[in-house]
């Protein structure tokens, strides 16, 4: 009770009343601090206790000075320099050890030795500076309200640290801040209670009330500019850091080079997204982007170039999304996009078409232009599905039909394309079963010269009779093995088990293999080819490669130099399906082709129709003045076979001669051939 | 401002495109102009010269100035959603500017414009899918007659 008693009536409650606010916001700012200590590691750590120490051992030697100043004891007061100043430091420096001390892992060391650390030298603090405040009257101390005193402290010092632990990097340090004023406040007050002044008689009390009210807003001021500085340090050091940290989770959530979102970020915001929908039923669009002949940027301008085109196309995503859209990069040349908000497939077709156009668009950089398309799939939300890995799912189901699609554009998800996509993925499994198991059979097909009748020799058809599928045409299944990049592999084969074939046939008769497009374009081919011919020991001489109009378009250069290597070693080549692709006469004249096979679409029409009777008669007279021979091929009528013979073609093939047949019939249709000559 | 020093310090491209009827409402007349008030304007801006016509729903536009002052304005164009099929038809380096003190001259065939001009703006179209340098030439000599015509 004389806590209280003496609070009341031997205090100027309005210095109280500044001391009070002073220990309170004292309170707060070094809790900031202390916090900030616990967190840190390594020599910043050491100044932040320093900072810490500082700003704390201000506030509460402010918070009892300036009460000091409030207390009324009756009597003429001095106060002491060098005591008031040892006092201060002993705050200061106590605390400092005592965080030091809290910092250890052990809870028990850490709260009763830190935080007893920190109580004892508040009360240090105190009653050094109660010696420097030297009173003109008979000044006696009650020893139990000292003990009581320090216990109180410690206890409510040890308390903030637990508390301030516990709270970790926390936001509320309400309960911490409260304990360490308690801490202080409390032993403040029964220090005094311990401390009674009796007036000696005939001493008047002095008048120095206005003086010591100036003095406590001075010394408050000061104190007050301390813990200012020292948690405004703490802010501002907060929030470079939180910049830092924003900036760290941007690269985190941030394609580096487009400066959309990455695959992380749209990953999370799809979950986050399908969430929504679960709660509010918030529907929305998933767009994927797929770039159609970026590759070839990159080879022939350079990674660089590609590198600016990927920028510009993930700037004008954003610029043909919505606002509030997101954009992402989710692969090399994969973007997505989240249309929030988005559910009717008019909408979502309006923004993908805007995509498929925008992206469209030509690409300047560096002098330099570069036209890529894009590809678009899209499914909704509900109405495809609910959840990020179906909607996924069905999205790429979309995008890989666009992608297939003839005219290139977007595609919005529909269940038969599930099928469709199904489909051919177990198309894609078996063949590349067959192709591990070289599962495929070569079927050939003889030629004739067309004047005497006499073979000439046979072209070799691939064949694929699938355990499941039964028969699979060559035309459904060759690009499918192109876009697997098994047909390096399949041709091979073909080449291999055809050379061996052929190797037994009578020694004037050649061999015909067909090339695809994609192999021609691979550099390895011309080993590939010499490899079969010295394990089969067939001669060059005998065997002649065919190829498609489509293989010369735009590779000038690799097939050139592929087609020479293959001449050079006595290879003849082929030009395929003549008339049907992009035909160009300058073809013919620029690369090595010994002979022309004309398409069967014209011969299937002869000799009725006269526009391809005067095709077939073009290509031969052709053949004729550039020294090429005249292949046709699909003959299937007698007529068929006169026109063709009269107007010098020189070999035919088709089903009037024969069907393709296996390798053994073959071989024994040209042995009685030759017998048959012997005989 | 280029990595080389050679004397070809300007770029000058050409390209076509058409107004895209569904995003201009109403009055294509108005957008038109918009466009071509808004391109001078931001051409001002960037140190760029160069002429844009309108003929038959179709622009026709040559852009000259510094090469990256060019691309960055052909990124803007390319992100604009009132005209679609955008073809680049010429993209050069050049010594000088052709179309100096013009930062976007404007000329349309709309109903205040003469017979006589709408003849020359159609051979300019034309020209300009067959011989991309001559669409160029002439379009400045258009301009010439056409301002000398209208100061008159
Ligand atoms: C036919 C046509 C011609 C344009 N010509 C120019 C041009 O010469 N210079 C330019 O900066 N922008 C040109 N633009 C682009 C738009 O004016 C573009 O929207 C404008 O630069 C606004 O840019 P902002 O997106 O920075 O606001 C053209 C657009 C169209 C449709």
């Amino acid at each position: 009770m004389r806590v209280l008693t003496c609070l009341y009536h031997e205090h100027n409650l309005w210095i109280v009343a500044l001391s009070a606010l002073m220990c309170l916001v004292g309170c707060l700012a070094s809790m900031k601090l202390f916090q900030r200590t616990f967190f840190e590691s390594g020599t910043v750590r050491f100044q932040w206790c320093f900072l810490s120490a500082f700003t704390a051992g201000s506030a509460i030697w402010a918070t009892h000075f300036i009460a000091m100043l409030g207390y009324r004891p009756g009597v003429p007061v001095t106060l002491g320099g060098t005591l008031t100043v040892l006092s201060a430091l002993i705050a200061v420096g106590g605390i400092a050890l005592g965080l030091m001390v809290a910092w250890t892992r052990n809870r028990f060391i850490s709260v009763f030795t830190g935080g007893g650390i920190i109580g004892l030298s508040i009360a240090a603090m105190h009653y050094v500076g109660m010696f420097a405040y030297r009173a003109d009257g008979i000044v006696r101390w009650l020893p139990e309200y000292v003990i009581a005193s320090l216990i109180l402290t410690v206890g409510f010092s040890a308390l903030t640290i637990d508390r301030l632990r516990k709270t970790g990097d926390g936001k509320n340090i309400l309960l911490p801040a409260g304990s360490f004023a308690a801490a202080i406040v409390v032993l403040h007050f029964t220090g005094m209670a311990a401390f009674t002044v009796t007036p000696l008689p005939g001493v008047q009390a002095g008048a120095d009330s206005d003086a010591f009210l100036a003095l406590a807003a001075a010394v408050a001021m000061v104190a007050l500019f301390i813990i200012g500085a020292g948690l405004s340090t703490h802010l501002l050091e907060r929030r470079t850091k939180s910049k830092s940290d924003e900036r760290l989770r941007h690269i985190a959530l941030h394609d580096a080079l487009t400066e959309v979102a990455n695959r992380r970020a749209f990953t999370e915001a799809l979950r986050i997204e399908c969430g929504k929908l679960d709660k509010f039923g918030r529907p929305f669009a998933l767009l994927m982007i797929d770039l159609d002949s970026f590759k070839p940027i990159n080879d022939t301008l350079g990674h660089p170039a590609g590198d600016i085109v990927l920028q510009k196309v993930a700037w004008r995503l954003r610029h043909a999304v919505r606002r509030g859209d997101m954009v992402a990069r989710i692969g090399g040349d994969e973007f997505a996009v989240i249309a929030y908000g988005l559910n009717s497939e008019d909408e979502a077709a309006a923004l993908a078409a805007r995509i498929v156009e925008i992206l469209g668009r030509p690409y300047i950089m560096q002098g330099q232009v570069a036209e890529i398309g894009a590809s678009v799939g899209v499914s909704l939300a509900p109405d495809h599905g609910c959840d990020p890995g179906t909607l996924v799912q069905y999205t790429d189901i979309a995008l890989y039909t666009a992608k297939r699609a003839d005219e290139r554009g977007y595609r919005l998800f529909e269940l038969t394309m599930q099928e469709a996509t199904q489909r051919r993925r177990l198309l894609e499994v078996d063949l590349r079963r067959a192709c591990m198991r070289e599962d495929f059979q070569i079927a050939y097909q003889p030629v004739i010269d067309s004047a005497t009748g006499a073979f000439t020799g046979a072209e070799a058809l691939l064949r694929w009779t699938c355990p499941k599928r039964g028969n699979v045409q060559p035309s459904e299944f060759i690009p499918v093995a192109e876009e697997l990049g098994l047909i390096s592999r399949i041709g091979a084969m073909v080449l291999k088990k055809a050379c061996i074939d052929a190797a037994s046939w009578p020694g004037h008769l050649d061999l015909a293999v067909n090339i695809s497009p994609v192999q021609l374009l691979d550099p390895r081919l011309p080993q590939t080819v010499f490899q079969a011919l010295e394990d089969s020991g067939f001669p060059a001489a005998r065997l002649e490669l065919e190829i498609t109009e489509t293989a010369l378009l735009g590779n000038d250069e690799i097939v050139m130099r592929t087609l020479t290597e293959l001449r050079d070693f006595g290879i003849r080549i082929s030009l395929d399906d003549f008339g049907t692709g992009y035909s160009s006469l300058s073809y013919l004249h620029r690369f090595p082709i010994n002979r022309i096979k004309i398409d069967k679409s014209f011969v299937q029409q002869l000799p009725a129709d006269a526009g391809s009777a005067s095709i077939v008669r073009a290509i031969a007279q052709l053949g004729q003045s550039l020294q090429m021979k005249i292949t046709a091929e699909g003959i299937e009528t007698d007529e068929q076979m006169a026109f063709i013979a009269e107007h010098g073609c020189d070999d035919v093939q088709g089903f009037l001669i024969s069907r393709p047949i296996d390798a053994d019939k073959i071989i024994g249709l040209f042995q009685r051939e030759t017998s048959k000559a012997a005989a | 401002m280029n990595a080389y020093t050679s004397d070809k310090q300007f770029s000058r491209l050409l390209y076509t495109s058409a107004l895209d009827i569904e995003c201009c409402g109403e009055k294509p007349a108005e957008t038109v102009r918009r466009i071509a008030e808004g391109a001078a304007e931001q051409n001002r801006l960037s140190d760029l010269t160069g002429s844009l016509l309108f003929v038959n729903g179709v622009f026709i536009q040559i852009l000259e100035g510094p090469q990256d002052e060019v691309e960055k304005a052909f990124e803007r164009i390319c992100c604009d959603f009132r005209h679609v099929d955008v073809r680049l038809i010429d993209l050069i380096n050049v010594s000088e500017r052709l179309f100096e003190g013009w930062n976007m001259a404007f000329l349309s065939d709309d109903e205040m414009s003469s017979l006589a001009l709408g003849d020359e703006l159609q051979e300019i179209q034309f020209l300009a899918g067959v011989n991309a340098s001559q669409a160029t030439l002439q379009m400045r000599s258009l301009l010439d007659n056409h301002s000398a015509a209208s100061k008159a």
